[in-house]
Order: structure tokens, then sequence, then C-alpha cells
């Protein structure tokens, strides 16, 4: 579905991702952990198209989009949720899911005029399926509230409903889980859970263990902008490079 | 009598063209968040469209004398200045806002020096005079005449206004408040952000021309002195003080600086021994400069502060 071809990322000299090589399957949910600066939401930034690559090329569903700005690659199916959330925060929940489909016909200037019947007819059947997320999401009560008032928790299934509204094929997860209290990350966990059972890939980043063990069918490890080691959830666990990597010995000994 | 009726009617034209500026910036600044500084420049950009267009020969220029419909020479000015919209926001927009600002200030200095400078055709600091107003030839009194500019202002604004309302509410209108809000989600949820920030710029362009097109055919006379960098600034007070992202906002606050303005105009000239008065006229700046602060500290979203936009 996704592949990453000797994805090479430097800012100024510094290499912050280098020759990175990974895949990840149709219909699955892929972990990306690491210890902080390990390059993690760098990789998923030239993913999305939000930086370029120095090197190497990104292929999804047999098509190269190594340069695509991130609008492109949302038109191919792939949509990511941000690390620290990023509400329209003086819109409403809303309309925070309603500006997400794409090509809407009253994304045409022109057609408000000409042709607003059809228009109305859409948003109809875009606010219908928001609603429908939100109450999936469990924050119908908030739909008319400015989105910039939610709390953290609530702002994480927000950005997972905007991703829903886009139908993707492919969601790329910037830990879903931070900042998130016990309740909320049950519900987190099961909602990803659904919404992988409807046949859309993830590929999550996330430093909470316990969603990504129970989750991942498959966890990538990613050191100083490279990939450690790979494998299941067993797998990975009993591996004592893992704690190197995250207790920092490779870094501070290299730097040091 | 007639003296009030005429001064109230002089009072809300000279005021329409401020409404019609400030309802094309709030397309640019209020809903997109895009910090245009050049409002002069392109009110020129109109002005000078519409008074070739419409305008007699001139002896001394060699472009000119088309002595079109003025209606023609409005619907001219709209795209001509939509044109100089687009070549503008091609080379700006995609910079940030505080580049943005400087940048299209910049510009609008460089029109109103071409209008300064470009003698064989603006005629220079001697301006254009004699353009046509609508109607002139059918009425005699100055006070019906400009009595039916009124009613056409009027209706422009209304016809603007509506066109607006609808598209601020639309879909396009939603990604333009997201585009404001954080352009990165607005990208990584499949907006083009480029293309809708460069889309209303030049809507707002359109509009800021016509207004100037409207204000060429009435004064009659236009010279560079028309449009300096003050018309911007009296502009976003307008629509700071209305309240952005509120279109009716955005025509309240025209009325109440352009109030505030010439009301304090007439203070002066009150208050102020006629020796002093051409100095004492930059007190009016100072008025609307503390109008403007008061506004932001109490009140920073406007008189009429921007709705929350709830599905029907």
């Amino acid at each position: 579905m996704l592949t990453v071809e000797n994805l090479a990322k430097e800012f100024d000299g510094l290499t912050a991702v280098n020759d990175l090589n990974f895949t990840v399957e149709p219909n699955t949910i892929s972990g990306l952990i690491g210890p902080n600066g390990a390059g993690k939401t760098t990789t998923f930034n030239m993913i999305a198209g939000h930086l370029k690559p120095s090197g190497g090329k990104i292929y999804f569903d047999g098509r190269e989009i190594t340069n695509l700005r991130p609008h492109q690659t949302f038109q191919l199916g792939i949509v990511r949720t941000f690390q620290i959330p990023r509400p329209f925060s003086g819109m409403t929940v809303l309309e925070n899911l309603t500006m997400v489909p794409r090509n809407q016909i009253g994304e045409k200037i022109w057609n408000n005029w000409l042709r607003n019947n059809a228009v109305e007819r859409e948003e109809q059947q875009i606010r219908e399926k928001a609603n429908g997320l939100l109450e999936f999401l469990n924050l119908s009560d908030l739909q008319n509230e400015y989105s910039g008032n939610l709390s953290g928790g609530q702002l994480k299934l927000l950005e997972l409903g905007r991703a829903l509204m886009s139908d993707p094929k492919m969601i790329l997860l910037d830990e879903p889980a931070a900042g998130v209290n016990p309740t909320l990350l049950e519900e987190i966990i099961g909602r990803i859970r659904d919404i992988h059972s409807q046949g859309v890939t993830f590929l999550i980043i996330e430093h909470n263990m316990e969603l990504v063990m129970r989750l991942c069918s498959s966890i990538l490890v990613m050191a100083e902008g490279d990939i450690l080691m790979r494998g299941g959830p067993e797998e990975v666990r009993s591996d004592p490079r893992l704690i190197d990597a995250f207790l920092g010995g490779g870094t501070s000994l290299k730097n040091g | 009598m007639i003296d009030i009726l005429s001064f109230v009617i002089f009072f809300f034209i000279i005021c329409s063209f401020y409404i019609i500026s400030s309802l094309g910036l709030n397309i640019q600044y209020g809903f997109t968040g895009m910090f245009n500084v050049g409002i002069a420049g392109f009110f020129a950009v109109g002005a000078y469209t519409s008074a070739i267009l419409t305008g007699p020969e001139y002896a001394d220029t060699i472009f000119g004398g088309f002595q079109l419909p003025i209606i023609l020479g409005w619907l001219c000015a709209i795209a001509v200045s939509g044109l100089a919209g687009v070549l503008v926001g091609l080379v700006t927009l995609r910079l940030r806002e505080d580049f943005l600002a400087i940048s299209t200030f910049g510009i609008a200095i460089c029109i109103q020096l071409v209008a300064l400078n470009w003698e064989s055709v603006t005629r220079g600091p001697n301006g254009l005079y004699a353009i046509p107003k609508p109607f002139s030839r059918f009425l005699d009194s100055a006070v019906m005449s400009n009595l039916f500019y009124l009613i056409i202002c009027i209706m422009t604004i209304v016809a603007i206004y509506y066109a607006l309302e609808r598209v601020v509410k639309s879909p396009w209108g939603r990604v333009l408040r997201s585009i404001r809000e954080d352009e990165v989600a607005a990208e990584a949820l499949g907006k083009n952000v480029f293309m809708y920030r460069l889309q209303a710029f030049v809507l707002g362009c359109g509009i800021m021309g016509l207004a100037g097109a409207m204000y060429a055919n009435f004064v009659r006379f236009i010279s560079p002195q028309d449009f300096l960098p003050i018309f911007t600034i009296q502009v976003y007070v307008m629509l700071i003080v209305g309240g952005k992202g509120n279109n009716l906002g955005a025509i309240v606050g025209a009325i109440v600086i352009w109030a505030l303005w010439s009301a304090s105009d007439s203070l002066i000239n009150f208050i102020v021994a006629p020796d002093y008065q051409t100095q004492a006229a930059a007190l009016r700046i100072i008025i609307v400069g503390v109008v403007l602060v008061l506004m932001l500290l109490f009140r920073p979203s406007g008189i009429l502060p921007e709705k929350k936009h709830l599905s029907s």
C-alpha cells in the first residue's frame, strides 16, 4: 500500500531521516515508534507532502507520490492527523468536519451563485455524514461549539473525525494517545479498531505502548533517522535493542 | 433644508466608496486572513481604468478618449483591478502575512507613483478631468443627479452584499475561513490553499477597483493625490471597528468612521483659528487612531462581531 525507498531528509546539514526503507501492507495497522528525535514526524511530513525529501522515493498504491503537495496526497486517499491538534478554532465542530470532503460543488465560487440548489443538496448530504461521524465519536453534543473550546482528548477525536470525512484509504495518526485520559484512550482504541474493520489502513506514531501493543500487527522501530528493527508486538517487546533505543545509549555515545 | 439634504446625499455617496472597499477587504482580511495593505493601489487602478475608458480625449495624452458607456467602464475597472490582483497575488500570496503586508504596501506606492509619472496616460499630477458622471445629461440639478448617483451606489452595495453573503456562507467561504484559522491543516485536508487565497484576493481587488471607478465617475476629477496610503488605513479602521468577518459590520464600520472623520473635520474648522486649520487637519487622523486603539482594547471583534456559522 505504502512503500518508502531510501528516504532521506536533511535540515541544514542535520540528518533527520537517513536511508529509510519500509512497506505498509494494505488493511493493516502499523506502529511507528522510537525515541524523540528519531525522525518519525519528519517521515510523516514527507509522506503527506508537507516536506520535500532530500532523497529517496515514496509510493502509494503503486504510484509515486514523492514530490506531491499535501492536498494532492489527500486526493489519492492519504490523510494525516497532527501530533499537536490543529483545529480550525474559530469554526464549529460541525464545520471542522463539513469542510473536509473533496471536490464539493460549492467549493467552486461561481456554483454558489449559479447552481445554489445543487450546492444546498450536497451540503445536506455532507451534514448528515458529519452528524453520523460525530455520533460515532461521541461529539454530537458539541457540534455547534467552537472547536477551539474542546479539550485535548476531544481534539484528538475531532482530528480523527476530520480524517474520516474524506473516506481515506490510509490514515497517518501522529500520537493519537498523547495527553489523553485512560477512559478516552479506550474510546480512541475502540474507534480505530472500528475504522480499521471497514478496510482502512493505519500507520500510527505513538509513545503509548499500550495502544501500540494492542492495536498494531506490525511495528517499526525508528532511531536516528533509520529503521532499527521491525516485527510483531511480541517480537519487538522482547528485543533488547528496543530498550537501548529508548534509553538513548546510541545517540549520546555517537555524538559524545 | 435642501442644503442638509444635499449634504446627507453627498456624505453617503462618499461613504459608499468606503463601504464597497471595506466589503472587498473583508473577503481578503476578514475571511481569509490575508493582510493586504495595498487597497489604495487597487482602488486607483479601478479609478484610472474607468476614467480613461469613459473620459474625454485630452490634448496631452496618447491613450484615451474612448468615451465608452459608464457601465462598461466599471466592468472593465473590475476586470483590470482583478487582473492586477492576479499578478500581485501570484508573486505575493505565498508569503507569510507580515511579508504580504509589506509587499502589498510597496506595490500600492508603486501604482501611485506610476500614476504620478506616466504623464502620457494619466496626465501625472495634473490628473484626469471632465470624467463623465452618469445621467448628468438628463438631470440638470446637482442635487437630483447626486440623488440618482446615491441610488446607484445603494443598489451596487446591496448587490455586492448579497453576492458576498452567499459565498461566505458556502463551502467556498468555509474553506477560506479554515485557511485563516490554520492553513497547514487546511492543506492537509486536501485544500489547494494557494488557489483559494488567490481567488479571494482577486475577488477583493476587483471589488476595490469597482469602488475606485465609482469614485472617479462621481468626483469627475482624479489625480495621484487621491490614492495615498491613508486611504488604505481608513478602510482597515472601518473594517476592524465594524467587525471583520461580518459583511454588515464592514458596512456599519465604514459609515461610523466616515461620520467620525467628517465630524472631526467640521469640529476642527469650528474650534481652530483659520491660520492653523491646515495643521489641525492632522488631528482627525489622531482622533480616528484613538478610536481604533480604544476599539481594539475594549471590543476587539468590532461593533458587529463575526457570527458563529450554525447549521440550519
